[in-house]
């Protein structure tokens, strides 16, 4: 079958009463999750994610893809009506939604957001439709020396992009690589780092991993904030805007082409995500327009540029996430290990043996982003207002509650809980030394595929009068070497490009 | 400022500590550790190279740090949050832990802030939460969740 006929195959998949509400389901937690200030996608994501273990893997995957993607669309309420953005992915936002707000046109920057979070996430999905069969069909030629360095080469890209400090990004990432290590070795068979825990020998469990590092050292934020109040900005709605918003939003194709091209891009590179997109295609927003003294006092183009290019990064994460094995974004991390829960092995191979699942998840996602729109315009300035009623003080305990079934459903484990709150606590205590969650987690799944990779390349190389000659006589390698290389080089190049209000470069 | 330097150092001991682990492992079980221990190890000195020399150019700064109160808060979160797991597991069962645990928590971090009205309402709202995924996952799923001596 054809790319084509699997996403038929997957739209008419969708059509069946369970996975349409699955999919409202996803959309409307989505909204909530990205409209509450501290809950990111990646947590949503990682709360629901055990919950979805008893449905089938496209009926899990289309629901956490519809959460992730309404999840990010609905971080721009708060970002508007609160000035605090929902998600990472919405800090742009608040640049000139929030002056939109105060100048009475909240309604007009919600529409600008919605339609351009449209644009934009659709634009990702259908890239990936067109790159990710092709990416596939060259991965399906790598070996283990390719995959060793594909692994470096996302390590490299994870730790150079993590924000602030670079050299804590690597050390951070291979903090994560070394937590994959504790356990059985998958090649030598010994057991490693386990100080004689039996609990350990069997590794760290993926998802109380994921769950711990990033959602309890956002209950302990909640802890520490549990005082503040936020304050909201109304948005009445106006009649006939709607109409004049989407013309005026599709009248920017080059805004909102540039915006979703950064975004899909940055989605692409394993580890970064809409929190750098959003930046980076606002600060390219105001370096091509012809009054960049405008941005930051409440303009259209600046909403147009940060939400547009963070719902692109949904389906630019997607690519390296189904391709190659290597989450794109941190919530890619997350999905990666919905995707081993349903038994799916991300990678290449996944196109030709598991499609269907593929194309009926891309699919779910296209019409999630459809139904996002009325969904959000609907209730999601209800719900910014509802929101900010909910004391941060009930909020931490029902996350914790949350946490504590999403580790345990996995493998209906008491000892994965305790692990998920001690990996939380070091992720607490970490993240305050500045190394965040984002360079860990992918650590712990790039570990494995660099282990295999290095260790498989050795045995294979010894036809090599030195076996390690193997990682640097294949022309893929050098491929991922030279990436790697430039990917060390992004900083210094970063640093120079950011430009955000206030004429600061970040 | 202290942190900073004492971070690098603690990774660099744990590094050595484990690096000394890898002998008892065969070749193929050792390699790739050892790998990532010798990058931990280069990293972290260079972080505490840098570290020294921030130190010696700006001095000791002040660091933000959390509050006395604050930490208290986490630290007794945290004890009743592993209590929680504890008791659930063994004595109450997963919905009454759930539900205890939860409001006293709340509790603890409202304060006095909240009325005793919004108190109960909110509670009401966080046991109805508690309940639908305890019979969603416990009666509609058959997960088996902790039972205690309760449910």
């Amino acid at each position: 079958m054809s790319s084509l006929q699997y996403l038929a195959y997957g739209f008419a998949h969708l059509f069946v009463v369970k996975t349409l509400l699955l999919m409202l389901g996803g959309v409307c937690v989505g909204l909530v999750i990205g409209a509450l200030p501290g809950l990111s996608a990646t947590m949503g994501v990682a709360l629901f994610l055990p919950i979805t273990y008893w449905l089938s893997a496209s009926d899990s995957l289309v629901f956490l893809g519809s959460l992730y993607m309404a999840a990010i669309y609905g971080g721009s309420f708060s970002a508007i009506l609160l000035r605090t953005p929902g998600t990472p992915s919405n800090i742009g936002t608040t640049f000139d939604g929030y002056p939109m707000s105060k100048q009475g046109r909240g309604w007009e920057a919600i529409l600008t957001a919605t339609f351009s979070s449209l644009y934009g996430g659709l634009f990702g999905l259908f890239m990936f439709l067109i790159f990710a069969p092709m990416l596939a069909r060259v991965a399906l030629k790598f070996g283990p020396p390719e995959y060793f360095w594909l692994g470096i080469f996302g390590l490299t890209v994870i730790s150079s992009l993590s924000r602030g400090n670079t050299l804590k990004g690597f050390i951070g990432g291979l903090i994560g690589v070394l937590l994959s290590t504790i356990g059985v070795a998958p090649v030598g068979g010994n057991v490693r780092f386990t100080f004689n825990i039996p609990e350990l020998i069997g590794g760290v469990g993926l998802i109380p991993a994921l769950v711990g590092l990033f959602c309890i050292p956002q209950v302990i934020e909640m802890i520490l904030n549990r005082s503040k109040q936020q304050l909201y900005q109304e948005a009445k709605v106006q009649k006939g805007l709607l109409w004049k918003t989407f013309v005026n939003v599709m009248k920017r194709q080059i805004d909102l082409l540039r915006a979703s091209v950064i975004g899909f891009i940055i989605g692409v590179l394993p580890g970064a995500g809409g929190n750098i997109a959003n930046l980076v295609a606002y600060s390219e927003a105001v370096r091509a327009s012809k009054h960049p003294e405008k941005f930051g006092t409440g303009i259209p183009e600046g909403v147009i540029a940060t939400e547009a290019s963070n719902n692109a990064v949904v389906g630019g994460g997607f690519v390296p996430l189904m391709t190659l094995g290597v989450p794109g974004t941190p919530v890619d991390a997350i999905l990666y290990g919905a995707l081993l829960m349903q038994g799916l092995r991300p990678g290449a191979e996944l196109f030709t043996t598991r499609a269907d699942v593929v194309y009926t998840f891309v699919a779910g996602v296209i019409l999630a982003t459809f139904i996002m729109v009325p969904v959000g315009l609907a209730f999601g300035r209800g719900m910014a207002k509802l929101i900010t009623k909910i004391p941060l003080s009930l909020l931490a305990p029902t996350i914790i509650f949350l946490t504590m079934i999403g580790s345990y459903c996995v493998s209906n484990n008491i000892s994965d809980v305790y692990m998920m709150l001690m990996l939380g606590l070091l992720g607490f205590l970490l993240r305050k030394l500045g190394f965040e969650a984002g360079p860990i987690t992918l650590g712990l799944i790039l570990g494995p595929i660099i282990e295999s990779g290095l260790v498989q390349g050795l045995l294979i190389g010894k036809k090599y009068p030195q076996p390690w000659l193997i990682f640097i006589t294949r022309p893929l390698c050098w491929v991922f070497i030279l990436l790697s290389v430039f990917f060390l080089l992004w900083p210094v190049i970063m640093k120079k490009r950011m430009v955000i209000p206030g004429g600061d470069q970040k | 400022m202290i942190a900073e330097i004492l971070t690098p150092i603690v990774i660099l001991i744990l590094s050595v500590v484990l690096f000394g682990q890898t002998t008892q492992y065969n070749y193929l079980s050792a390699v790739f550790p050892r790998f990532v221990l010798g990058l931990l190890v280069i990293l972290s000195v260079i972080l505490l190279i840098r570290a020294l020399v921030l130190f010696k150019k700006r001095g000791p700064s002040a660091a933000r740090s959390i509050s006395l109160k604050d930490f208290f808060y986490i630290f007794l979160v945290a004890i009743l949050s592993f209590l929680w797991v504890y008791m659930m597991d063994w004595v109450l069962g997963f919905l009454l832990g759930s539900i205890v645990f939860g409001i006293v928590i709340f509790a603890i971090l409202a304060g006095r802030s909240l009325k005793v009205k919004h108190f109960v309402l909110y509670s009401l709202g966080y046991c109805a939460i508690v309940f639908i995924f305890w019979y969603a996952l416990g009666r509609l799923l058959h997960v088996p969740l902790p039972r205690g001596l309760f449910f």
